[in-house]
């Protein structure tokens, strides 16, 4: 068996995310959704919605703003906004492990997934042209396939280490030299098997890799940006270090200059810290 | 203050330390001390950069992490918090310093961090920029850089040990005294 096929394996094994998120995922993926439908889901599981309260009432979601119930988290902060919550909530079980093959202390890749979330969100604001709630998701949610391929990269990192030392190919392009696929590829697999809206599994999927799509999707290209980065600010980089490329010629088609930049980066903390309050499991951050 | 825990690193350290208390110096974060049995320990220094001083004399240390190069990117911010650039963040190290004690002449001064993505097309250059600027403002201060571990496009621990004055960089699973 190949690790292409062990991996695929692994993917289908995993405990599917929780499903109040992948209800919810579903009805986002339609035009008619309504209010009552989401409150009924979410109110199904007592932990997400505490968690969403919690949250929803965190400086960084607006804040004082008193929500006391689903309900009115919904009309104060919109389906859109309210989703990010469930993400949020769901997928910190899963990613505040250690990750083993990356080198990655409990708690690091959600401090990185969370940061590229955050950074996602404001280039969003300073770009336009996409919906800062979609790229908060994705942002949260890109490196999700580390999670699966972690123990793989581990057996062969020997392998990958050298070939992306000798030839200079980025960690994950080596990564799938050796392994057949590459942490972003299997991340969007595994979006994809739990109804994630395509938006989202495509900015997971080509989130290292922008250029190979045939037409430019912005969401992919902020997503891509803010890890880069996140990697930069030095929040998450595992073994695999700094060694990853930014994809040419991204920042004149947004026109984005590094003033801009730096100002997000500077502003990014802040963020991070309201919100990292409410799952202070690791120490906060 | 944004810092990550991970204590697991000082764990592993293989370079004999002693210690009994050690303090974090997060992101944009700058610690000083002049206790014997302090280390202060900074993890996951990217592009960032770690800057290190210690006057053996006085027998006192600290430490500073800045994200950016210059306050300029973000004036209002840097009011708030001056350790997140270099050029608010060596001067407020140096004068924590210095009410300690410590005295410009014989500060020993270590840098860490700096590292680059692979490829930035020139865009970020963080990395880069924050050591020109360290290099630029020690310089204008008279003051040498003793030891460094820059460059490269790995992320770096860095420790000071304030008994000794030893200032240790880990980096992809290697321990350098530096």
């Amino acid at each position: 068996m190949t690790y292409r096929d062990l991996i695929r394996k692994s993917i289908k094994g995993l405990p599917a995310i929780s499903p109040v998120v992948s209800d919810i995922a579903k009805l986002m993926n339609r035009p008619d959704v309504s209010i009552e439908k989401i409150v009924k889901i979410i109110e199904y599981d007592p932990g997400m919605t505490a968690n969403i309260l919690r949250m929803a009432n965190s400086p960084y979601f607006g804040g004082a703003q008193n929500i006391n119930s689903i309900r009115q988290a919904i009309v104060r902060l919109g389906t859109k906004r309210l989703f990010d919550l469930a993400v949020l909530s769901a997928v910190y079980g899963i990613i505040d492990r250690p990750i083993n093959g990356y080198n990655l202390p409990p708690g690091e890749l959600w401090h990185h997934s969370v940061a590229v979330a955050i950074i996602s969100r404001k280039l969003a604001d300073h770009i336009g042209l996409v919906d800062p709630d979609t790229v908060f998701t994705a942002g949260l949610l890109h490196d999700i396939g580390k999670v699966v391929i972690a123990r793989f990269v581990e057996e062969e990192f020997l392998k990958i280490d050298a070939l992306s030392d000798k030839t200079g190919l980025s960690f994950e392009e080596a990564e799938k030299e050796v392994l057949g696929v590459d942490h972003a590829e299997v991340g969007s697999e595994l979006l994809n098997a739990w109804d994630f809206p395509p938006r989202i599994v495509m900015a997971v999927r080509f989130h290292h890799a922008p250029q190979d799509l045939d037409r430019s999707i912005p969401e992919v290209d902020i997503v891509h940006i803010a890890d880069m980065l996140s990697l930069i600010m030095g929040i998450g980089p595992g073994r695999d270090g700094l060694r990853y490329k930014l994809s040419t010629s991204i920042d004149k088609k947004y026109f984005l200059s590094r003033l801009a930049l730096e100002n997000i980066a500077s502003n990014a903390l802040d963020d991070m810290q309201n919100l990292g309050e409410f799952f202070p499991a690791n120490g906060g951050i | 203050m944004y810092s990550l825990n991970r204590e697991h690193d000082l764990i592993r350290m293989t370079t004999p330390l002693n210690y009994d208390r050690t303090i974090s110096v997060g992101i944009s974060d700058m610690r000083v001390s002049n206790r014997v049995g302090d280390v202060l320990i900074t993890y996951a220094l990217g592009s960032c950069v770690g800057v290190a001083m210690y006057d053996a004399i006085a027998r006192v240390g600290g430490m500073v992490h800045c994200m950016l190069p210059l306050s300029k990117a973000d004036p209002v911010k840097a009011m708030e918090s001056p350790c997140m650039f270099v050029d608010t963040g060596i001067p407020m190290l140096f004068n924590a310093l210095r009410n300690l004690g410590a005295s410009k002449e014989n500060l020993v001064v270590k840098v860490a961090g700096c590292a680059e993505i692979l490829s930035d097309n020139g865009l970020f250059k963080i990395g880069e920029r924050n050591y020109t600027i360290v290099r630029k403002i020690l310089w204008k201060n008279n003051i040498l850089i003793n030891g460094e571990h820059v460059g490269g496009n790995s992320s770096r621990t860095m420790l000071v040990d304030i008994a000794t004055g030893r200032v240790i960089v880990r980096t992809s699973g290697e321990e350098v005294v530096i």
